[in-house]
Order: structure tokens, then C-alpha cells, then sequence
């Protein structure tokens, strides 16, 4: 596993995730949402999209879907997601470092609203398990 | 109803909720959410990496945790800030128990620092799939 230095710091292009009535209702059901309003993790969709998904196909990182673990997460939300509403998520390697065999990557994602206001921020740590 | 700032008291404790995590609802949060890693559906997959069988998404574990959480508060506008650390997966057909306690106030900003956690027992002892985990609340 060898890391070029320059992906610390890459971003990768923006995603737009519209969340619809019938999104909304999947996730919310997923989770067990009871209550008024949209699941404020619902904006783990548009982040898994910005940063896991092109992770898994970024050439530079040669990462194996079924070898990733999910260490920790982090959300900080400014205001409640609404149905409706379309958002734009935007990831960023935020670091890469090997240890004990295994890869930790830190992505942050910041999802923003249609006026580019932010709506939630996400930091996730990624664990890349080796091959042995 | 929701939780008002007054209400809480340090060292209380929040109701717990359990919830059993079938197949179909690891499922479901895989189509939901678009996190389509074998590891939650494939049992050869969760084997080959360790596991003796398939595992929920730690997303889905979070998700369920802060559903649990914003259920209390009884507004998710309220809910600030939240991070989790994944420190044992959870299985499918386990039942999990979303808890939590109130580890400090700020008076002058309304808000709360919440200790969260999902607990689950396994083989007779009780392992952690969320622990030392926190939760920034603003209340009314």
C-alpha cells in the first residue's frame, strides 16, 4: 500500500442529492425516524456518494470496498435538512496514514444548500484492512 | 413533547431503546442510504473479513442511535453535533440498546453535552458497538 503524497488534501468533485419526499420516507423508515422532519443522517447519502464511492474507484488509493471499516463519524449540523430541498456534498481527503496493517483515511464533507449555505459537516475515518 | 433544557439534571440518565437488527432492515438501510459494501448482505463476504456472519452498517447503527436521540429531544433542529466511534460491529439478528447521559450544561447557551452509546450482549457479556461517543444538544 503505497500512498502517493499529494492525496492528502484532494477533493473530490461535488454531488447533488435532491431529497424527495419518497427518499426521505426509505431513510427514515431505515432508521426508525418517528418524528416530524427528515433524518438529520439522511446526509450520509450525498457524503457516502462525495467521498466512499469515488475512494473505491480513486486509482491513486486502490481501495477494496469489502476490506473498508467505518472507525468514527462526526456530523455538525447548522439547520435541519427539509424535504425538497437539493444538496450539494463536496469531499475531501483530510489525511491517509498506515498503521498496524491497516489504512486510516479521513474524509470531510461539507454539504451545502442550493444558496451554497452549509447545511451539515461530516468527518468520517475510514479503516482499510489489509491482506493479511 | 419536547425535552426542555430546565428538565435535565447532570448524570441523568436518558431512556434506553432496543431495537433487534434483522436482514431485511440491513437491507433496507443499504437501498436508503446507497452503501451497497457486501460486508452487510454477502455472509461468505463477513466471514472473509472475520465476522461470523453479516453486519450492519455502521451508518445504519448511528442512524438508528440518533432516531433514538431525536425521538427524545422531540425536535431534530435540536440536535447540534454528533460523533460516534465504532468499536464492535453489530450482527445481524442482534438487538441493539440505544442510552445515553447528560455529561454537562451551558445555561448560557441552552445547550448539553449528552455521553451516548449502543450497547449489545453477546455470549453473555455486553460489548459496545457505539461507545465514548457525544452528542451537542440545544434546548429550549
Amino acid at each position: 500500500m503505497v500512498v502517493s503524497p499529494d492525496v492528502e488534501g484532494s477533493t473530490y468533485p461535488p454531488v447533488r442529492f435532491r431529497v424527495d419526499e419518497t427518499r426521505a420516507r426509505a431513510f427514515a423508515d431505515a432508521v426508525g425516524h418517528r418524528g416530524p422532519g427528515v433524518p438529520p443522517t439522511i446526509v450520509t447519502v450525498p457524503e457516502i456518494e462525495a467521498g466512499l464511492d469515488h475512494v473505491v474507484s480513486d486509482p491513486r488509493l486502490g481501495v477494496d470496498l469489502s476490506r473498508v471499516l467505518h472507525g468514527e463519524q462526526e456530523y455538525r449540523w447548522s439547520r435541519p435538512v427539509v424535504v425538497g430541498e437539493t444538496l450539494t456534498a463536496s469531499a475531501t481527503i483530510e489525511g491517509v496514514r498506515d498503521k498496524g496493517g491497516m489504512r486510516f483515511l479521513v474524509l470531510r464533507t461539507e454539504v451545502v444548500d442550493e444558496a451554497g449555505e452549509l447545511v451539515a459537516s461530516g468527518r468520517s475515518t475510514l479503516i482499510v484492512r489489509g491482506d493479511g | 413533547m419536547s425535552v426542555r433544557f430546565d428538565d435535565l439534571v447532570v448524570g441523568q440518565d436518558l431512556p434506553s431503546s432496543r431495537r433487534t437488527v434483522t436482514r431485511e432492515d440491513i437491507k433496507a438501510y443499504a437501498d436508503a442510504s446507497g452503501d451497497q459494501n457486501p460486508l452487510h448482505r454477502d455472509d461468505e463476504v463477513a466471514r472473509a473479513a472475520g465476522f461470523p456472519r453479516v453486519v450492519a452498517h455502521g451508518m445504519y447503527t448511528m442512524g438508528t442511535l440518533t432516531s433514538w436521540l431525536v425521538d427524545w429531544l422531540g425536535d431534530p433542529a435540536a440536535l447540534l453535533r454528533l460523533r460516534a466511534h465504532f468499536r464492535a460491529p453489530v450482527l445481524v439478528d442482534e438487538t441493539i440498546e440505544c442510552g445515553g447521559r447528560v455529561r454537562s450544561l451551558d445555561p448560557q447557551t441552552r445547550t448539553a453535552m449528552l455521553d451516548v452509546w449502543v450497547r449489545v450482549e453477546r455470549d453473555g457479556s455486553i460489548e459496545w458497538p457505539i461507545r465514548r461517543s457525544e452528542a451537542e444538544v440545544r434546548l429550549a
